[in-house]
């Protein structure tokens, strides 16, 4: 056979058997104390970079927040930024979410691995630290009492979110999915055009509580079950409530909270562990908003749904509507 | 002249052959896979339609029925062995302090693009 024939079988067989799928790039790592994963259609470096550098300024146990927790002021302007978009959620939706509790969060040694129950004294003296009418901002500064310790570990990840989402806005990306942990970034619209897929797991058994099918959304969920530790044969969560300086107790099991547009990563995040902190008992006016979707799911087994959203339960998992 | 020459037909084998060996090798992936990563780089696949026993970080896994789960682990807190086993697309187990997760990943079209909670 001539030598010339080999190039054009070798590019017919590529031809055959190509038809390669869009590119699409993907990426893990540990940040924010927890495990980050990335999807899309774009390079994936510019988003881990923005994760990272939200971690730089707001983990408490590194870097500027930990530096600006023994003292009184800074000009950072990621702690600035989500300071401020935090107290406006805090004054639509109350104070159940509290990012002075930093005192409390370590006390408990949440997050830090060194896990156990302090004293009563301990308790009564870190709560005196928290409230939001320690910090005050001004002029991109803002300031604190020294021994209030802010702790963004409610809202930081779903922060992240929002400035990924803006990043890849400006970049024209047509589709991601970003996990910050317990809160994640469906972006633009899948290749295939079919709505985002989003399976609820179970809290205490194989089969997912159900399968919600949405377009572009910020989602983030809140529960106790996951995040916990055990000591004097008591199980405790890792989400604290700054009224009593405990654990907190609730009759939520797991909240699962859709969030669309500009900040819904922050309002998304904020909102799940608000709705898991106030229990089942003032869901109500939850339910009935029209800016965000949620599904909860109580210690009874009951389910509670959003009208408006398009999720369909998964029989046989235990929880029912 | 031949229609079909003996060459014409090696030609057509040669391109056919490795076209299908290629579109099989494409299409092999349609199972279940359990990912496993340390510090965010996939170290090993494993099928999950096999049962299988191995460690990664110290960290002893077992697949058994479909189903991928950490037996043990020398974390402190041990939320990698009472995470259980996970068998969906797009489930995980994390092991913060050892930095290393395990995803299910399944090509299957109907399952879920993300798996919250």
């Amino acid at each position: 056979m001539k030598k010339s024939f080999i190039p054009i079988i070798i590019s017919t067989v590529m031809i055959f058997s190509g038809c390669q799928k869009n590119q699409i790039y993907t990426s893990d790592f540990f940040t924010m104390d927890t495990l980050c994963s990335i999807k899309s259609d774009v390079d994936t470096k510019e988003t881990e970079d923005i994760i990272l550098s939200c971690n730089t300024s707001l983990d408490m146990y590194s870097g500027k927040l930990m530096e600006f927790n023994e003292i009184e002021e800074t000009d950072d302007a990621y702690i600035y930024d989500i300071t401020e978009k935090t107290l406006s959620l805090v004054s639509l939706y109350g104070e159940n979410v509290d990012i002075t509790s930093g005192e409390l969060t370590s006390l408990w040694g949440i997050s830090s691995g060194n896990k156990t129950v302090p004293s009563k004294d301990e308790i009564r003296k870190a709560l005196s630290t928290t409230g939001y009418e320690k910090i005050s901002l001004k002029d991109g500064i803002i300031s604190k009492e020294k021994e209030t310790k802010l702790d963004f570990g409610a809202v930081a990840k779903g922060y992240s979110c929002d400035l990924v989402y803006k990043n890849l806005s400006d970049k024209n990306c047509g589709y991601a999915i970003v996990s910050v942990g317990s809160s994640s970034l469906l972006f633009g619209e899948k290749p295939d055009g079919t709505d985002f897929k989003i399976e609820i797991k179970n809290p205490d058994g194989n089969i997912p509580l159900g399968m919600i099918e949405t377009k572009e959304c910020f989602v983030s969920t809140s529960g106790g079950y996951e995040r916990f530790f055990e000591a004097d044969g008591k199980t405790y969560s890792h989400i604290l409530d700054v009224k009593t300086g405990y654990p907190v107790k609730t009759d939520i099991v797991s909240v699962t909270v859709l969030c669309y547009g500009e900040n819904g990563g922050i309002k998304s995040d904020f909102l799940a562990t608000d709705i898991f902190i106030g229990g089942t008992e003032n869901l109500k006016k939850h339910l009935s908003s029209a800016d965000y979707k949620i599904v909860v799911a109580d210690e009874n087994k009951k389910l509670y749904v959003s009208e408006g959203i398009k999720f369909t339960p998964y029989e046989n998992s235990g929880y029912s509507l | 002249m031949k229609l079909i020459t003996v060459r014409d037909i090696a030609i057509i084998l040669l391109i056919l052959i490795p076209s299908i060996i290629l579109l099989a090798i494409n299409f092999k992936d349609d199972g279940t896979y359990a990912e496993i990563s340390c510090d965010g780089n996939v170290v090993k696949t494993v099928p999950l339609s096999e049962d299988a026993e191995f460690s990664v970080n110290d960290i002893k896994f077992s697949v058994k029925e479909n189903s991928v789960c950490v037996i043990s682990s020398p974390c402190p807190d041990k939320i990698c062995v009472k995470t259980g086993a996970i068998k969906r697309n797009g489930e995980t187990i994390i092991c913060l302090p050892q930095k290393v997760s395990v995803r299910v990943v399944s090509e299957d079209k109907e399952t879920a693009d993300i798996v919250v909670g």
